[in-house]
């Protein structure tokens, strides 16, 4: 099955980047509802490429990107829209526990909280003196 | 039983860079494990905000030493998506060449240095031995022989001739022989099978639900490679063999390293002797980044890397989000210490192969008044502070 039957069964709208590249816009509550339907669809051959977020101020918005590759197939980035002012959003570590080092990363660079978990430190990949401070949000100036 | 906390790094004789894990054991059994990390990270997807993209080029080459081609593939490959551009013919079997060769020296780095965690000190001296032939092949073909900066968009730098051609495939030949030589060894040798077979093991299914990536995964069976899946640059025409083994141990992820160099020295004299005619870079540099996206995958040596690039349509990109292997293979990789003898750590870490510096990507941090600043490309380039 081709990955555009597969995203047509699992009625998402779709756009095509190009050759194998995807993208899906889904609801923030269905997320990771649809992630677990496409790993049915294709018998758990997939794993999770990476996650990452998109700060959009202008919109008060983080875009959070799953991008996920389908052996064989092709790549399909799911993405939702979660509200800027409270960055929550729910972990998938329970579907793929690889998301681990993808989450914290998105914990520690923008500042958003994954629920459901308790695996999550602060800071990660920061010094240790810039708690609360996300340097990947783009209200973060550098200092010249 | 009690469980002690062991530190394990940031500074330790088995670890090339700094990382650290926090061991918990029960006598002599690993019972969990938590890595602390941050310790190389540089801020390069910040710097990248602010920098040109045509600047960005070179910095992220460098944010590994040993895999740099490789970075500066995928970062043009992203960026020829969005300004689709489409590189020549011969450009794209002189990256392939480029990659490869880096692939053959980093696959080397690591077995030596599992040699010499392994207390096969002298192993570790011929294999690197041998690895300078490689340096001096890529320093051959891009000028330089660690950091390449090789590539440009829509096209390489430098071409091949034929006296260049006729050494490396000289070399090659020389290679080929001694790596038959360090497989014997990793194959008969009582020592190296009593500490890597059955050490380390992770499953397929936890291969893939853990995100592996690399000669990682393909060691426990998981058949995943960039280039076969998803082929970039001469990929697709380029003939090679997907290697995977079914052990799941520490032993099969080195077997997998030894023998996609010998898939490599294949692939280099394949494209070394179907070299395409024609022009090897660009005619006129593009130096507009049109608005738009792109998500580029590459096969590191380590595994998949995963550049996704978003343009307003100015000349300084909007987002960089840089994927290294190593960030999924370290950090996810922990379930092979399950129930692992403290002994058995520094191997199991070495196989997966770690590059920190890869993994946690330059802010400067002033000693005198302990300021910390995020330089730019230019800042640094004109040394100035």
């Amino acid at each position: 099955m081709s990955i555009e039957e597969i995203l047509n069964k699992l009625g998402l709208e779709f756009q095509k980047m190009r050759d194998r590249r995807y993208v899906v816009y889904v609801d923030k509550g269905v997320l990771k509802e649809k992630i677990k339907e496409l790993s049915d669809i294709v018998n758990n051959e997939l794993y999770l490429s990476n996650i990452t977020a998109i700060d959009r101020p202008e919109d008060n918005i983080f875009e959070l990107c799953y991008n996920i590759w389908i052996y064989g197939k092709g790549l399909v980035s799911m993405r939702t829209k979660i509200d800027r002012s409270n960055p929550v959003f729910e972990s998938i570590q329970d579907m793929f526990p690889g998301a681990f080092a993808h989450e914290l990363e998105v914990h520690d660079l923008f500042g958003i909280k994954f629920e459901g978990v308790d695996n999550l430190w602060e800071p990660a990949f920061k010094p240790e003196d810039m708690k609360g401070v996300y340097p990947l949000r783009k209200d973060w100036k550098v200092k010249k | 039983m009690v469980v002690l906390e062991v530190p394990f790094g940031p500074q330790h004789p088995a670890l090339h860079e700094p990382i650290m894990f926090r061991l918990y054991v029960e006598g002599e059994q690993v019972v969990k494990v938590m890595p602390n990390i941050g310790y190389n990270h540089r801020g390069i997807e910040k710097l990248c905000e602010q920098n040109l993209f045509v600047k960005n080029l070179y910095i992220c080459s460098r944010v590994c030493g040993i895999c740099n081609i490789i970075h500066s593939t995928a970062y043009t490959l992203v960026v020829e998506q969005i300004q689709k551009n489409d590189p020549p013919p011969r450009a794209k079997y002189l990256r392939v060449v480029a990659n490869e060769l880096e692939r053959i020296h980093s696959h080397m780095i690591i077995l030596a240095i599992m040699a010499e965690v392994l207390g096969f000190d002298s192993l570790f001296m011929l294999m690197m031995r041998d690895r300078e032939q490689v340096m001096r092949m890529k320093e051959m073909l891009t000028g330089n022989r660690v950091l390449g900066d090789y590539l440009i968009f829509g096209g390489v730098k430098r071409d091949v001739d034929e006296e260049k051609k006729n050494r490396i495939l000289k070399t090659l030949d020389f290679i080929e022989e001694r790596m038959k030589y360090y497989k014997k060894v990793f194959t008969e040798d009582p020592t190296i099978r009593k500490r890597l077979v059955d050490v380390g093991p992770i499953t397929k299914t936890e291969a893939m639900k853990h995100c592996l990536v690399g000669p990682t995964a393909r060691g426990s069976g998981v058949k995943t490679d960039v280039r076969k899946e998803d082929p970039y640059d001469a990929y697709d025409e380029v003939p090679f063999n997907l290697i995977t083994y079914d052990e799941c141990d520490s032993w099969a992820r080195m077997m997998v390293r030894i023998d996609e160099v010998f898939e490599s020295i294949n692939m280099v004299r394949y494209c070394l002797t179907h070299l395409p005619d024609g022009p090897y870079g660009p005619k006129v540099l593009k130096r507009a980044l049109p608005k738009g996206e792109g998500i580029s995958r590459v096969e590191a040596p380590r595994g998949e890397l995963i550049y996704h690039m978003i343009s307003e349509g100015k000349r300084i990109p909007y987002r960089v989000k840089i994927r290294t292997p190593s960030m999924t293979n370290i950090i996810n990789g922990l379930v092979a210490f399950k129930n692992a003898v403290l002994a058995d750590v520094p191997a199991i870490i070495t196989s997966f192969d770690p590059c920190i510096a890869c993994m946690e990507r330059v802010e400067v941090i002033d000693i005198r008044n302990s300021k910390v600043w995020y330089p730019t490309l230019r800042q640094l380039a004109g040394g100035k502070r």
